[in-house]
C-alpha cells in the first residue's frame, strides 16, 4: 500500500526528504508553463489549481523536482486533470504532457476523455491515473473507462464513497489490471470534485469554502412549503397567514485547545485513518494525502505510514489520540469497523 | 434574458407533487397578495414570481402551462431522493395527459445506488420506449448501453463543466468583495469556452449515439459556437454550482453526523432547510438539496445551437 502526496512549487530538494522518510511512495504535481498562462491568464489552470504557488512554473524547476523524487526511487506523477479543455487549451495539455513525458514522468493525473484520447493520438504512452474530478462515483464508471481509454492504471476515488462502496470498487476491481487509490487526510473540502464547477481562484479562497465557515444560516421552511402547496391547490386564503422563515443552530466543531489539537485542527484537518486497516484488508492499493504542500507534510505522512500497520479502528484512533476530534464533523468515514460493512 | 423564440420551451419538474400541481406552479400568484406575503417568502419563490413576468414578455402574454412542450421530470444530484418506477409511472401518464413530452432526468450516484437507478431506468424503457433519459453520470451511461436499454441518453448540465461563481460579473472573473481589478484579459475571453468545442470531446459522445447535451445560461455566457455534432439544452434561472454526496444539510442538523455524512441515514433534512453562506456574491446562492445553486436572472451572451430551453420554476433539488 503505497502513500501518495502531492508537493508544490515551492517545495524545495530538502523537504522532499523528510516526507520519503516518513513513507511517502509517490509524489504528484502541477506544472503551469508560460506558455499556458501567457495565452490563457494566471486565472485558468491546466489542473483546477491556479495558485501558482502549488505549481512549477518552468520545466526546469519540474524537472529538479521529478529528478528529486526518482533519486530517491520514489515515483513522479504529473495532474493535468481540468474538467474540461475547449481545443486551444487541448492542444497546450497535450503539448505539456508530452514535454514531462520526455522527462520521465510516472504517470499522468486526468479528469477529461477527451484529453486522454488526445494523449494516445498523439502517440504518447504514459500510464493514466484517473482523477477524482474523473466523475468515477460507482464501477460502471471504471468500466466506461476501460471500455474506452487504454492504459489507465489507477482510478482515485472520490472523498465522497462509503466506505461500503469502496469494499464493491475493491471487490470488483480483483479481475480488472487496475490499482485503487483513496483519501487518508486532509482534504476539507465536501463537495464531489467531478461535479464541483464552482471557480478556484488564484485570487481568493475557493467561493464553496463560503459554507463551511462562519454563520451559515440554515433556514427551516416548512411554513413555507405549507403555505405553497395550499396555495397551490387553490387555497389563497393562506397568503396573508405564512410563518416568517427561522433561522437555526449552527454546526458544532471541533475547538482546538493545545498544541496537539492545533496540529489536528491545522495539519490534519480531517481524517479518515480508521479506514485505512479495512482498506488494507480488502485490496486498496495507495493512500492520497491530498493538497500540494504545506507544513509538517512528515507527519501527516507518518500518521498514514503507522494507520497502514495499524489492526483496527481503534489503534488509528489511538494515534490521534482526541475523541473531540474523532466525533464527527472531522471524520470522512464515521468509524467503519468489519461489522458495519 | 435571451432569445427563447424557436427554441422547444421544455419545464424543469423536480418531483412527483410538483408533476401534479404542475399548473399552478406556473401560474403567477395573484399579485396583492403575493406583496402582502412576500417580505415572509425565500428568495426561491420571489425568483419563480420575477421569472413567471419575464417569460411574461418575452412571450407576448402566453399561457406558460401551454407553451411547454415537454417536461424534465427528475433531479440531478441527490440518488437518494431518487423516485421510484411508481413514480415515473405516475408522471408519465400526468404529462400524457397534460399533451407533453417527457426526459427522464437521473441523479449521479454511487455503488449503493446504482440498482434503484438501473430498475428505474429499465421500467421508464419499458414504458417509454425511445424516451429521454438526461444523465449526469459516466457509469449510468454505461449501464443503459451494455444492457441496451431503450432510452435515448441526453447529458445533463453537470457533465457541461464549464466554470461558475456567484462572485462572477458581467466581465468575468470579478469578485464582488476581495479579487482585484487586473483580471487578464485573456482569462476572461476563455471563461465561457466548452470542452464540446474539442471535436476529439464531442465526437467520443457522437459515437455512443449522443448528441445533445445540457448546459447553465451563465453569467459570463456560453461560447459553443464551434461545436460540432452537438445541440444544446440551456437551464433558466437556477444553475449548478457545486453538490456532494455528504450532504450538507443531512450533517447540519448534527454534530456528529459532521460534515461527512456519508454513513448517515437520510431524514429527508432536504424537504424542510435550506441553507445559505454567511455572505452572498453578485449572484444569490443557496445550498438545496445536496447542492448549491445560483440565481441568474440575466445570464451573458449564450451563442451555438441551443434548441430548447428549460424553464426551472423551481430550485430544482
Amino acid at each position: 500500500m503505497d502513500v501518495v502526496v502531492g508537493i508544490n512549487g515551492l517545495t524545495t530538494d530538502d523537504e522532499i526528504k523528510p516526507l520519503v522518510e516518513a513513507g511517502a511512495e509517490e509524489f504528484y504535481m502541477g506544472y503551469i508553463p508560460e506558455y499556458w498562462s501567457g495565452r490563457f491568464g494566471w486565472e485558468i489552470a491546466p489542473n483546477r489549481r491556479p495558485y501558482h504557488e502549488y505549481n512549477y512554473l518552468s520545466l526546469e524547476s519540474l524537472s529538479a523536482a521529478k529528478d528529486s523524487v526518482k533519486r530517491f526511487g520514489k515515483k513522479a506523477l504529473l495532474a493535468v486533470n481540468e474538467h474540461e479543455y475547449p481545443p486551444e487549451r487541448m492542444s497546450e495539455a497535450v503539448r505539456m504532457v508530452r514535454e514531462c513525458v520526455s522527462l520521465g514522468f510516472d504517470a499522468v493525473i486526468i479528469s477529461n476523455i477527451a484529453l486522454a484520447l488526445e494523449i494516445r493520438e498523439a502517440g504518447i504512452d504514459v500510464p493514466f491515473h484517473i482523477s477524482i474530478g474523473g466523475l468515477v462515483n460507482n464501477y460502471e464508471a471504471v468500466k466506461f473507462y476501460k471500455k474506452h481509454i487504454p492504459g489507465i492504471r489507477r482510478f482515485i476515488l472520490p472523498r465522497d464513497l462509503t466506505v461500503r462502496e469502496i469494499r464493491s470498487f475493491a471487490l470488483k476491481s480483483k479481475d480488472d489490471d487496475i490499482s485503487l487509490e483513496a483519501f487518508g487526510v486532509g482534504d476539507p473540502c465536501a463537495w464531489s470534485d467531478g461535479y464541483c464547477l464552482a471557480w478556484h481562484s488564484a485570487g481568493i479562497a475557493p467561493f464553496c469554502s463560503w459554507f463551511f465557515t462562519g454563520d451559515r444560516k440554515l433556514t427551516d421552511l416548512r411554513s413555507f412549503f405549507d403555505w405553497r402547496d395550499k396555495i397551490r391547490s387553490g387555497d389563497i386564503s393562506f397568503v396573508d397567514s405564512v410563518e416568517p422563515i427561522k433561522a437555526r443552530a449552527k454546526f458544532g466543531g471541533f475547538k482546538p485547545s493545545s498544541e496537539r489539537d492545533d496540529f489536528l485542527a491545522d495539519i490534519v484537518r480531517v481524517c479518515g485513518l480508521c479506514a485505512i486497516p479495512l482498506f488494507k484488508k480488502w485490496g486498496i492499493d495507495a493512500i492520497k494525502v491530498p493538497a500540494r504542500g504545506g507544513e509538517k507534510r512528515d507527519a501527516v505522512i507518518d500518521l498514514v505510514t503507522r494507520a497502514m500497520a495499524a489492526e483496527s479502528p481503534e489503534e488509528c484512533k489511538a494515534l490521534i489520540g482526541s475523541e473531540e476530534f474523532c466525533a464527527g464533523s472531522r471524520c470522512y468515514y464515521n468509524y467503519p469497523s468489519e461489522k458495519d460493512v | 434574458m435571451f432569445d427563447i423564440s424557436e427554441k422547444e420551451f421544455c419545464v424543469m419538474i423536480p418531483d412527483i407533487v410538483g408533476m401534479k400541481n404542475m399548473k399552478s406552479i406556473l401560474d403567477p400568484l395573484p399579485k396583492d397578495n403575493f406583496r402582502r406575503a412576500s417580505h415572509a417568502l425565500p428568495r426561491e419563490c420571489l425568483v419563480e414570481e420575477m421569472s413567471l413576468e419575464m417569460l411574461a414578455h418575452a412571450t407576448e402574454g402566453k399561457d406558460i402551462f401551454s407553451l411547454a412542450e415537454r417536461i424534465y421530470f427528475g433531479q440531478e444530484t441527490c440518488a437518494r431522493k431518487l423516485f421510484s418506477a411508481r413514480n415515473v409511472a405516475e408522471a408519465v401518464s400526468l404529462a400524457e395527459g397534460y399533451g407533453k413530452k417527457l426526459s427522464l432526468v437521473v441523479p449521479y450516484a454511487g455503488e449503493r445506488d446504482m440498482a434503484d437507478i438501473r430498475s428505474v431506468l429499465e421500467f421508464f424503457g419499458k414504458e417509454c420506449p425511445g424516451g429521454e433519459v438526461v444523465v449526469n453520470d459516466l457509469g449510468i451511461i454505461n449501464v443503459i448501453a451494455e444492457n441496451k436499454l431503450p432510452v435515448k441518453t441526453v447529458l445533463g448540465r453537470l457533465l457541461s463543466r464549464i466554470k461558475r461563481d456567484p462572485r462572477f460579473g458581467s466581465f468575468p472573473p470579478m469578485d464582488m468583495t476581495a479579487l482585484p481589478d487586473d483580471f487578464s484579459a485573456a482569462s476572461r475571453e476563455n471563461i465561457s469556452r466548452s470542452g464540446f468545442s474539442a471535436r476529439s470531446f464531442s465526437d467520443f459522445f457522437n459515437k455512443l449515439g449522443i448528441s445533445r447535451a445540457g448546459c447553465d445560461a451563465l453569467p459570463q455566457g456560453v461560447d459553443m459556437s464551434d461545436v460540432e455534432g452537438f445541440t444544446f439544452d440551456v437551464y433558466w434561472p437556477w444553475i449548478y454550482v457545486t453538490s456532494g454526496r455528504s450532504c450538507q444539510i443531512l450533517g447540519a442538523d448534527d454534530s456528529r453526523k459532521g460534515k461527512y455524512p456519508m454513513e448517515s441515514d437520510c431524514g429527508r433534512e432536504c424537504l424542510k432547510f435550506e441553507m445559505k453562506p454567511p455572505r452572498q456574491g453578485r449572484f444569490y446562492s443557496v445550498i438545496r438539496g445536496n447542492a448549491v445553486w445560483m440565481e441568474v436572472m440575466y445570464p451573458g451572451n449564450m451563442a451555438g445551437d441551443f434548441s430548447r430551453f428549460i424553464y426551472e420554476p423551481v430550485i430544482p433539488a
